[in-house]
């Protein structure tokens, strides 16, 4: 009997094991969000001034990228790229850790999410400041920096925060490729006592999660409160 | 480039055969959430007092923990909720008695619930509130007024958030296979292990997902024009 009550000593006790393999787990989130973030700018970028077929490839690329489950994606990526690279090309992905090829499938993702988020922001901007900007004789790369990045980066903020928390949340399945993260490690602890305390360790598991996201939306809601002097909002990040 | 579409040819009607249990996930959950989050939304509007905290705290686990570890919670918690609810603690229900498709659904159902509740609450909070007073100006009843105007606009305001939400709870799905769902994720991993054609085997599940995200768009997208239009009639 004792051994089916619910061990509140087992979730306290497996904490610091836990989070030594929270380090992997930050480690996908942070790396995914700037490349997708960089590699998202980039293609926003495209779409905006590129050449037609450029955006038209994009487009049809999206769809596809945005139609599959996070997870389907990590598959197709971890399976399909290795050996697409080696059938066409003769290269050999051996060398690539897990952690890139989740870094890589999850980056993708944001990518195409935050190119359609920095698309509609820099449209729904007044281009009368960008013939300003021209005006007053700003580079292309200061009137970025000065106009277009603050106004934008403020409008993104929530839609941006929504997506962080996606991310946050597509980690959580990266253990099925073996990545040693939190939720790997939750399941060796429990293959090592042969699943008799999982209830607990996923409690665990969910509260590290939960602190997680929540340290997440608090930076948000500062660098929205930085970014937005000056500006009232309807509605602001994290509600 | 190799791409073995025997085993495509193979494992595809069994795939589809899964596919009803992927859509009953999709859809359960999203309309039952829908009604239960309307209520809940009403709730917070009203700000009854104890209720809309515990909602708050609610809201926060289903927003910041992963699905698939609420998940996990749930396939080896409800057994345990159960028994000391119904039994007295004796271990009288286990997980593999339960199976996994009883906690899937209950945690996609909360899981709907929570977001749709936001999504209403966000919706009635767009429509401008002085309708009501001009509502009461020329003698409606609260509930008219409620029902033939403010509701309506709501709905409009709302329609786009929720398909998008059905969207990502369609694509939500494809995790429950690591808890024992017998879905089409699980079905094509299963045949692809047997000669590794893992490839193909995804590149199979995501067609079928891109084709159905893509039917649903356009679906959804003509759902809201037509909505707009009506909407248009009763309200300009």
């Amino acid at each position: 009997m004792v051994k089916e009550q619910f061990d509140l000593g087992f979730i306290l006790e497996i904490f610091p094991k836990l989070l030594r393999a929270f380090p992997a787990t930050l480690e996908m989130a942070l790396l995914s969000a700037l490349f997708g973030w960089l590699f998202g700018l980039l293609i926003a970028f495209g779409r905006v001034n590129g050449p037609k077929l450029f955006r038209g490839v994009i487009r049809v690329v999206t769809v596809v990228l945005r139609g599959v489950p996070e997870i389907v994606l990590l598959y197709l990526v971890y399976f399909g790229l290795p050996k697409l690279m080696e059938d066409l090309f003769g290269v050999s992905l051996r060398s690539w850790s897990k952690m890139t090829f989740i870094v890589l499938a999850l980056a993708l993702r944001v990518a195409m999410t935050s190119s359609e988020m920095f698309r509609s922001a820099y449209n729904s901007m007044d281009k009368g400041q960008l013939e300003a900007a021209h005006a007053l004789g700003m580079t292309r790369w200061q009137r970025f920096r000065r106009i277009i990045f603050p106004q934008s980066a403020f409008v993104i903020l929530p839609n941006l925060t929504s997506a962080s928390l996606s991310l946050i949340q597509a980690t959580s399945f990266a253990y099925t490729l073996s990545v040693l993260d939190v939720m790997y490690r939750a399941r060796t602890i429990n293959a090592n006592i042969q699943s008799t305390r999982s209830l607990e360790s996923y409690i665990a598991v969910a509260v590290i999660y939960w602190a997680f996201s929540f340290v997440v939306i608090r930076l948000f809601k500062l660098l929205e409160r930085r970014l937005g002097h000056g500006m009232r909002t309807v509605a602001s990040a994290g509600d | 480039m190799t791409f073995n579409i025997q085993f495509v040819r193979n494992t595809l009607p069994g795939v589809l055969a899964a596919l009803p249990i992927t859509l009953y996930l999709t859809f359960v959950p999203v309309l039952a959430g829908a009604v239960i989050g309307f209520f809940l939304a009403l709730i917070r509007i009203r700000r009854i007092p104890v209720l809309s905290q515990l909602l708050s705290v609610y809201l926060s686990f289903f927003r910041s923990i992963p699905n698939l570890v609420i998940l996990f919670v749930a396939y080896y918690g409800l057994p345990k909720l159960i028994n000391v609810l119904f039994y007295g603690g004796v271990r009288t229900v286990t997980s593999k008695s339960i199976g996994s498709l009883a906690p899937c659904m209950l945690v996609l159902i909360l899981h709907s619930s929570a977001f749709i509740c936001e999504i209403v609450r966000g919706a009635l909070a767009s429509v401008d509130m002085r309708q009501l007073e001009a509502a009461h100006a020329i003698g409606m009843s609260k509930a008219s007024a409620y029902l033939r105007i403010i509701i309506p606009q709501a709905i409009i305001v709302a329609l786009p958030n929720y398909f998008n939400f059905v969207l990502g709870a369609f694509m939500g799905t494809s995790v429950v296979f690591l808890i024992g769902v017998q879905d089409i994720m699980s079905v094509a991993k299963i045949a692809a292990e047997d000669g590794y054609t893992f490839v193909e085997a995804y590149v199979m599940v995501g067609a079928i997902y891109v084709i159905f995200s893509t039917a649903f768009s356009l679906l959804f997208g003509w759902i809201e024009r037509m909505a707009k239009r009506r909407m248009g009639i009763i309200v300009s």
